[in-house]
C-alpha cells in the first residue's frame, strides 16, 4: 500500500521558500497579502485536488519567503539600530540572562559566556527601552544564573569572522540565532547582578537542573570524561577538549556526541519504569512521559536534533493515546516543519541538516537495502547475524547520505566510519545507559552513583581508546580540499540516481523492523 | 508487587550486574591507583592526534590547540620560506612561538625525522 505523505511535500514547500527568500526582494508587506491571498483561495478549491495542492505548496513557499524575511526584521528599539553609537567607549546594560551560562576556561581562570535579553542601555540623556538579544563574555568566573536581572558595563561590538570560509562564518552563525552582537566585559568592565529569577521559570528551572546533574559527573569522573558524558547526556559539548573531538570527526563518529533519538528513547523508557510504580492508567503514563520529554528538550539545551527526535517520539506516543497508525516520513517532516517555522534559519544550521538527511536515509536507503540482503538465504536464527546485517545496512545508509554534507562543511572523509560505527555505538550506548543510570541513582544512594561511575570510566576510556586505534588505521580519514555547493549537488543527484537505480526494485521490509533501529 | 515485562525485569537484572560490576572496578582502583592510571586514556597524551609539522597544512594547524590563524600562518610561510623544520629549536624561532607555547603544542606533534635519526645513531 502506498503511503502518504502530505507533510512532505508542505516541508519541502516551506524549504523553498526559506531558500528563495534571499533572492526574491520583494516588498514584505507584498509577499504576505500574497501567502495570505493564495492560503484563502485553498478554502474554495479544496474540492479540485490538483488545483489546491498547488494552491498550498505556493502558499507554503510564500510562507517560507515570509518567515525568513520576518526573522531578519529588526523591531525599532532592537539594539543593533543603536550599537554603531558605542563603538568607541563603554556600553552600559541591563537585562536578563536567558540561556545557560557556559563557565569555559580561559587561560588561567574562566569565562562567562551566555546570551542576555537586553532591556534598557543607558545614553547620555538617561536610560533608554532597547530590546533583542545579544551574547555577553564576561572574562571572569561569576555566579551568574539563567534567569537574572543584569547590570553590565563592557565593549559592545559586532562579531568578527575568524576566517575567510564561509561556511563558518561566525556572525551568521550567531545571527542564525537572533544574536546581532556581543558585549565583552573585561577586567575595566562591571557586572552586577540585580535581581534573580526574572527569566522565564521553564527555563531557569531546567538549566538549574543541568547544572546540578553536570555537578554529578564532574565530581566523580576526571575532567575529560565529565566532559563527554556531560555532552551526551546533557546537550553541553564545549567542555570536551578539541583533541578529543577531533578523533571523534577523523572516524565519524562525532554524531555520538550529539543527543538524539536514542538518548530520548531511554529517557522516555526510564519515565514508563517509573511511572508503573503509581497508580496512573496507560493513557496517563503517555501524557505524562511527553510532557517529561519536552521538559528535557528544554534541559538540553534545544537543539534540533533533540527537538526533532522529541517531536518524533511525542507522535509515537501520541499514536497509541489515539490508536492511529504512524508514518515515519511525515513524523520527521512534522519534526522539521516546527523547527522551521519557529527559526527558519535553522535550515542552514549543519546540525539541522545532518540529523534530518541521517535519519532520513534511515527511514527510505535502509529498509531497501535489507530488502535486497533479504534475497539471500540465512539461518532464521542466526540473531547475531541479522543484528549485525542490520547495522552494517544503517551505517552505510547514513554515511553515503552524510558524506557529502560532511565533506563540505568539514573538507574530510571518513572510510572508516562504517567499521567505526559497528564497534562503536554499541560501547556508545552502554555508556549512554550508564550515564542515564549514574543520575538517576545518585538521587537515592551516592555507593550505588560511585559503582555506576567506575563502569562508565572502564567503557568510556575502552571507547576512546578504540576510536584512536580507529583513526590510527592506514586510510581511515583524508582532508580534502575546499567543496563547492555544486559538488555536493552533483554528488547527491548521483546518489540518489544510484540508489533508485540499484535499490528501487527491492523489497522494503516490515516497517515494525525498523523501527527499533530508529535513532 | 508490580507488574513487570519481561524487557523491564531483564533492565533490573542488568542493573544488578552492572552495579556488582561497579562495586568491584571502584574497589580495584582504590586498592590500586596505579591501575585507575592505566584505564585513564583520556586524560593521557597517548591519544592526541599527532601531526608531521612538515607536511601539515595550515587548516589542520589550527585543529591543534594553543595554535591560531596567525601562528599556523607564521609556521606555514616559515616552512616555505627555509625549507622542512630540521629541529625544535627552528619551530620555537617562528614568530608568535614561545618556549611556554611550544611546550603545550609539543605533544600533538609526531617526531621530526632528524631528531629520530640523530637519537638512532
Amino acid at each position: 500500500m502506498k503511503s502518504y505523505r502530505p507533510l512532505l511535500s508542505i516541508t519541502l514547500a516551506l524549504s523553498v521558500g526559506i531558500l528563495l527568500a534571499s533572492v526574491i526582494s520583494l516588498p514584505f508587506r507584498i509577499l504576505g497579502l500574497a501567502c495570505c491571498f493564495l492560503f484563502i483561495s485553498t478554502v474554495f478549491f479544496m474540492r479540485k485536488r490538483i488545483v489546491f495542492e498547488g494552491l498550498l505548496i505556493g502558499s507554503f513557499i510564500l510562507l517560507g519567503i515570509v518567515c525568513s524575511r520576518n526573522n531578519h526584521i529588526l523591531p525599532k528599539d532592537h539594539i543593533a539600530r543603536v550599537a554603531h553609537f558605542y563603538k568607541s567607549g563603554m556600553t552600559v546594560m541591563e537585562g536578563v540572562v536567558v540561556s545557560d551560562v557556559q563557565r569555559r576556561p580561559f587561560f588561567k581562570g574562566k569565562k562567562n559566556i551566555f546570551t542576555l535579553d537586553v532591556k534598557r542601555i543607558e545614553a547620555p540623556w538617561g536610560w533608554q527601552e532597547k530590546s533583542g538579544k545579544i551574547l555577553v563574555q564576561v572574562f571572569r568566573d561569576t555566579p551568574i544564573q539563567c534567569g537574572d536581572y543584569l547590570l553590565l558595563k563592557g565593549k559592545l561590538y559586532r562579531p568578527f569572522n575568524f576566517s575567510e570560509d564561509e561556511k563558518f562564518s561566525y556572525r551568521e552563525y550567531l545571527d542564525r540565532k537572533g544574536i546581532k552582537l556581543i558585549l565583552s566585559v573585561g577586567k575595566q568592565g562591571i557586572w552586577e547582578i540585580v535581581q534573580s529569577g526574572a527569566g522565564q521559570m521553564l527555563k531557569t528551572v531546567s538549566y538549574q537542573l543541568k547544572s546540578r546533574l553536570a555537578k554529578i559527573f564532574l565530581e566523580h569522573l576526571t575532567a575529560n570524561e565529565a566532559a563527554i558524558m556531560i555532552g551526551v547526556i546533557l546537550g553541553d559539548r564545549y567542555l570536551i577538549p578539541q583533541h578529543i573531538n577531533e578523533l571523534f570527526i577523523q572516524t565519524g563518529t562525532a554524531h555520538i556526541l550529539a543527543i538524539s533519538g536514542f538518548n530520548v528513547g531511554i529517557v522516555a523508557f526510564i519515565i514508563f519504569v517509573i511511572l508503573k510504580i503509581f497508580p496512573i492508567g496507560r493513557k496517563g503514563q503517555y501524557v505524562l512521559t511527553i510532557v517529561l520529554l519536552i521538559f528535557y528538550a528544554f534541559l538540553t539545551g534545544g537543539q534540533p536534533s533533540v527537538v526533532r527526535a522529541t517531536i518524533m517520539a511525542g507522535i509515537f506516543l501520541l499514536s497509541f493515546l489515539f490508536e492511529k497508525e504512524t508514518e515515519a516520513v511525515n513524523s520527521l517532516s512534522l519534526a522539521a516543519l516546527i523547527i522551521l517555522i519557529v527559526n527558519p534559519m535553522n535550515l542552514f544550521d549543519v546540525g539541522f541538516q545532518l540529523s534530518f538527511v541521517s535519519v532520513l536515509a534511515i527511514i527510505c536507503v535502509h529498509p531497501r537495502i535489507m530488502g535486497r540482503l533479504s534475497k539471500f538465504s540465512f539461518p532464521q536464527d542466526a540473531k547475531v547475524l541479522q543484528f549485525f546485517l542490520q547495522s552494517l545496512s544503517v551505517s552505510v545508509s547514513v554515511w553515503l547520505w552524510v558524506a557529502g554534507l560532511i565533506a563540505y562543511y568539514f573538507q574530510i572523509i571518513t572510510p572508516v566510519t562504517i567499521l567505526a560505527n559497528l564497534i562503536i555505538v554499541p560501547m556508545s550506548t552502554v555508556v549512554i545507559i550508564l550515564g542515564f543510570g549514574m543520575i538517576f541513582l545518585s538521587m537515592f544512594w551516592l555507593p550505588l552513583a560511585l559503582a555506576v561511575a567506575a563502569c562508565i570510566k572502564v567503557t568510556l576510556n575502552l571507547m576512546v581508546i578504540c576510536i584512536y586505534l580507529l583513526s590510527q588505521m592506514p586510510f581511515a580519514f583524508f582532508y580534502i580540499s575546499d567543496m563547492s555547493l555544486w559538488q555536493v549537488g552533483i554528488y547527491y543527484i548521483l546518489l540518489l540516481l544510484g540508489t533508485i537505480i540499484v535499490l528501487s526494485r527491492s523489497p522494503v521490509i516490515n516497517e515494525i523492523d525498523i523501527q527499533k533501529t530508529l535513532p | 508487587m508490580f507488574p513487570l515485562t519481561k524487557q523491564e525485569r531483564l533492565v533490573l537484572v542488568t542493573l544488578g550486574i552492572v552495579l556488582l560490576l561497579g562495586t568491584v572496578f571502584h574497589y580495584a582502583f582504590k586498592k590500586n591507583p596505579s591501575l585507575k592510571d592505566i584505564v585513564n586514556v583520556m586524560d593521557s597524551q597517548k591519544i592526541y592526534p599527532k601531526v608531521d609539522i612538515n607536511q601539515v597544512s595550515s587548516e589542520q594547524l589550527i585543529k591543534i590547540p594553543y595554535i591560531g590563524p596567525v601562528t599556523a600562518g607564521n609556521i606555514i610561510s616559515y616552512r616555505n620560506k627555509h625549507g622542512t623544520f630540521k629541529s625544535w629549536e627552528e619551530l620555537k624561532s617562528v614568530d608568535g612561538m614561545d618556549e611556554e607555547r611550544f611546550s603545550r603544542i609539543f605533544p600533538f606533534l609526531k617526531e621530526l625525522h632528524s631528531e629520530k635519526r640523530y637519537e638512532e645513531l
